[in-house]
């Protein structure tokens, strides 16, 4: 089943190849196989097209092992295609090494875990870490680091001299987003951005993303399990199963799709189930409601239309 | 001591040195057998210093923590103590020991000295029990986060223990590492094991018996999951969500003052909002 | 093709699930086989003997029913290190490496004698017989089974203090251990890559892959070390107290055909060290 389907998608996406003018980031039939030539040969991506906008908010969702953290890791050009192509602003991954420190300019990737990312004693040195490989002007990297840090919510005087194995782990991650942010780039790339935090922090954190995005016209990309985190931030989700594309489009129309998550096991975010039980029953509410201020309010409506 | 709970903490207090500040500031809490209770709060209320409490990983600097009677602090009584309370940890990476599943489930009894026919048996039905059995040879690395926590709790399982606490198990799994726990978990309540989770995910806490919120060391709330959660304003001064369904008819009731607010899952706000619009 | 894939090209320390003759050989068995076989590689100077170890190795994987590319694959990382060996024997040696023997071909202050020549085809080959030895031995067993191996061998040195429980123990965790860490090392070399580290250009660049891999060791380090000191917690909280009054899950049972490869591998040693192979 899931094979036909992997190859349905693969079909369909052939066909998206070459109409997607003026995208930032083209994945076109990316196809990648790990331990390839081993025993342990195993596909993790299956035929994947996808792009990305200047300025939008795209959500990748999917299981783990649907394929996610490989395909970010061809965003930034950490894997080069063997089957298929990734071209960043017409920047071609693969080609040549100065393509590919071109890509990692442009591409930010904070990875899930911000243990993996900060490995400079002082707050003020890893996040300086990216800026300085550029070979900035003294000044100039300390200015950056200083937007970076303040950016994130980590105000400069009070965390550059802080060690990095003292932080919470809200502030380790946020140490994590300032550190890709100081590289300046033209996208970034969260990988479960705010998995394992307290309420309080991811949305702080989700907020910060947003005014990122208004102020520096940052593109994000969000690679996710959550749906509802996605849900209330995504401008397009694509959704990812056994290393295919199975559905995309704006949240609204694939999340209120019952045949878009449900055979993958994935729940739709909570206001649209809501939602969708209630149309089941009969009560007139939108079956799109993607956050619970939308629901809340089309229900309220419903209950005092029904009065 | 019949009649006592299975755990008991009486003031505990615990510092990890340093400017008087106190982790644990005088907790006191029972656990009775077969019960869930979950413990909730903000980062650095001490959930977790509290956690290490209940199976004598810390003793307390001042107060009392007894399993089945056993003082914590008597070192002759630690062996039992763990074994009568179980634990896993946050990080699927660091609970393995050994380099295939099975060994490792085998790890825990093989220090209580259980004899090598039930030993077997054991480490099978707790590998069953979590639906591990077809991955028993297999080493960790080569299993998934979930997996790992599955196997933790086998591990722990195969020790016959009467509570298991959850130290912030399900933190770095995903929705379904999340829900196969939470099966698990259901399973072992109904098996009669008690369970402690540590959360700061507000579904998993809905599903306890009792929920404990603790801040700056103390215990600030206690008692079922739906008045816990109908108390939203003090919840959101400590920094905590609630679960969804009670989020979105707290929402619902700002336009429709009776609305009911002890709401949990999809379900019950599905039938009350039926209802009302039936009625 | 993947600058960072380093778990995936290193066939050493992992078990490859088939099933052949030295699959099923008794670890205890296996291992003094390896040693005896490891001796041979160690006592055979002339090229003609590493000839026949050659041989004896590529044997060893016929043996073990592996497949032949997948275990010549494993040598690749090794080339570079050969490469660099051979170049470094070849520049610096000269003349002072057996005066007697003639000179085949001299540029300015390089000179390369018949006998160095052959030095470095000896050490090539030795080097490579190592490689195949160890890497079958690990390809072929199970680390439960190496380390029972190595705790049941050390048992008869217990009365000498020798602690055989604990030195298994150790092994068993750095085993257990070093695919996660490599898994590590590979998460933080990507994350430094995509805050602008340097490229290493090609993948024989050595030098530039050795002075990449410096700046993870601390955080890797760190990274160990917590993960240690979580284990050291979660193997208190399963009740270890050290190896008295623990049972084992596994016992190793030989048969006597297990026997016939150390007597095998002896014979081996012996028509090594005695065979009239030629200086």
């Amino acid at each position: 089943m899931t094979a036909s389907r992997a190859a349905a998608s693969a079909a369909g996406a052939r066909a998206e190849i070459g109409r997607a003018d003026g995208a930032l980031i083209h994945v076109e039939d990316l196809w990648h196989t790990y331990m390839a030539g081993t025993p342990f040969a195993e596909a993790a991506l299956r035929g994947v097209t996808m792009h990305v906008y200047p300025g939008e908010v795209v959500g990748v969702i999917g299981h783990t092992g649907s394929g996610k953290s490989t395909l970010i890791q061809y965003l930034n050009g950490l894997l080069r295609p063997a089957r298929g192509r990734v071209v960043v602003a017409g920047h071609e991954v693969g080609r040549s090494n100065a393509g590919i420190e071109a890509v990692r300019r442009l591409v930010g990737v904070a990875f899930q875990d911000p243990e993996d990312q900060v490995f400079e004693p002082l707050v003020g040195d890893d996040v300086a870490y990216g800026p300085r490989q550029l070979g900035l002007a003294a000044e100039e990297l300390r200015a950056r680091v200083r937007w970076a840090m303040e950016a994130v919510g980590l105000p400069f005087d009070a965390f550059k001299d802080r060690y990095t194995y003292t932080l919470s782990g809200g502030e380790l991650r946020k140490t994590a987003l300032a550190g890709v942010l100081a590289m300046r780039p033209q996208v970034l790339v969260l990988d479960e951005p705010t998995s394992g935090l307290d309420p309080a922090t991811r949305l702080d954190v989700r907020e910060r993303l947003l005014a990122l995005r208004r102020r520096d016209g940052l593109t994000l990309v969000l690679v996710s399990h959550d749906m509802d985190e996605i849900a209330g931030l995504a401008d397009r989700v694509y959704v990812l199963h056994a290393g295919a594309v199975v559905a995309s489009g704006p949240p609204r129309e694939v999340f209120a799709r019952p045949d878009a998550l449900a055979p993958y096991g994935l729940l739709p975010p909570f206001p649209t189930q809501v939602c969708v039980r209630l149309r089941a029953r009969g009560i007139p509410v939108r079956g799109d409601a993607l956050t619970i201020e939308e629901a809340g309010a089309a229900i309220a409506a419903a209950l005092r239309e029904a009065r | 001591m019949t009649g006592e709970p299975l755990i008991v903490c009486d003031g505990v207090e615990y510092g990890y040195g340093g400017a008087g500040d106190l982790a644990l500031g005088g907790v006191s809490l029972r656990v009775s057998a077969g019960e869930h209770v979950a413990i909730i709060g903000p980062n650095g209320s001490g959930k977790s210093t509290l956690a290490r409490h209940l199976n004598g990983l810390l003793r307390p600097s001042a107060g009392a923590v007894r399993v089945r009677g056993m003082d914590t602090r008597d070192p002759a009584h630690t062996r039992s103590i763990r074994q009568t309370v179980g634990m896993v940890f946050q990080h699927p990476d660091s609970q393995m020991v050994a380099t295939v599943v099975e060994e490792d489930v085998a790890f825990g009894p093989e220090n209580l000295g259980v004899p090598r026919p039930e030993l077997h048996a054991r480490v099978r039905e707790a590998l069953e029990f979590v639906e591990m059995w077809d991955y028993r040879d297999r080493p960790p690395h080569l299993l998934s986060a979930g997996q790992k926590q599955r196997v933790a709790i086998a591990a722990v399982l195969a020790m016959r223990p009467a509570c298991i606490v959850l130290d912030e198990a399900t933190s770095l799994l995903d929705p379904r590492g999340r829900a196969d726990l939470g099966r698990l978990v259901a399973g072992l309540r109904r098996q009669g094991t008690a369970v402690v989770s540590i959360t700061h995910l507000m579904d998993e806490a809905a599903a306890a018996d009792r929920i404990v919120v603790l801040a700056r060391g103390t215990v600030v709330a206690s008692g079922p999951p739906r008045a816990v959660f109908a108390d939203a304003g003090r919840l959101a001064t400590l920094g905590l969500d609630l679960p969804p369904a009670t989020a979105l008819a707290f929402r619902i009731r700002r336009e429709i003052p009776d609305f009911p607010v002890d709401l949990m899952s999809v379900d019950e706000i599905v039938d009350a909002v039926a209802g009302r619009a039936a009625s | 093709m993947n600058e960072f894939e380093l778990l995936r090209n290193i066939t050493i320390g992992q078990y490859l699930p088939v099933d052949s003759y030295l699959h099923r050989l008794d670890p205890r068995a296996k291992i003094l086989a390896a040693i005896l076989v490891i001796a041979a590689v160690t006592f055979t100077p002339s090229l003609a003997g590493n000839a026949c170890l050659l041989a004896g190795g590529l044997a060893l994987v016929w043996l073990g029913r592996i497949p032949l590319a997948y275990a010549l694959r494993g040598l690749l990382p090794a080339v570079p290190i050969l490469v660099f060996l051979a170049v470094m024997q070849l520049v610096f040696f000269g003349r002072n490496y057996d005066p007697t023997s003639p000179v085949v071909f001299q540029w300015r202050w390089i000179v390369v004698t018949g006998a160095v020549l052959k030095l470095v085809v000896v050490s090539a080959a030795r080097f490579l017989e190592l490689l195949l030895v160890t890497s079958v031995f690990t390809l072929s067993t199970k680390t439960t089974d190496l380390t029972l191996g190595i705790e049941s061998l050390l048992r008869p040195f217990q009365r000498l203090r020798v602690p055989a429980h604990e030195l298994a123990l150790v092994v068993t965790i750095a085993v257990r251990f070093v695919p996660t860490l490599a898994l590590e090392a590979e998460r933080l070399m990507k994350a430094q890559a995509s805050r602008g580290a340097r490229l290493g250009g090609s993948r024989w660049r050595f030098i530039s892959r050795v002075r990449r891999s410096l700046p993870i060791l601390v955080p890797l380090v760190t990274y160990a070390l917590r993960r240690g000191e979580e284990l050291i917690v979660a193997m208190e909280a399963r009740a270890y107290t050290g190896g008295a009054g623990r049972t084992a899950y596994t016992v190793l049972a030989s048969r006597p055909g297990d026997w016939l490869a150390v007597g095998a591998a002896a014979v081996f040693l012996a028509a090594m060290l005695l065979a009239p192979f030629p200086a």
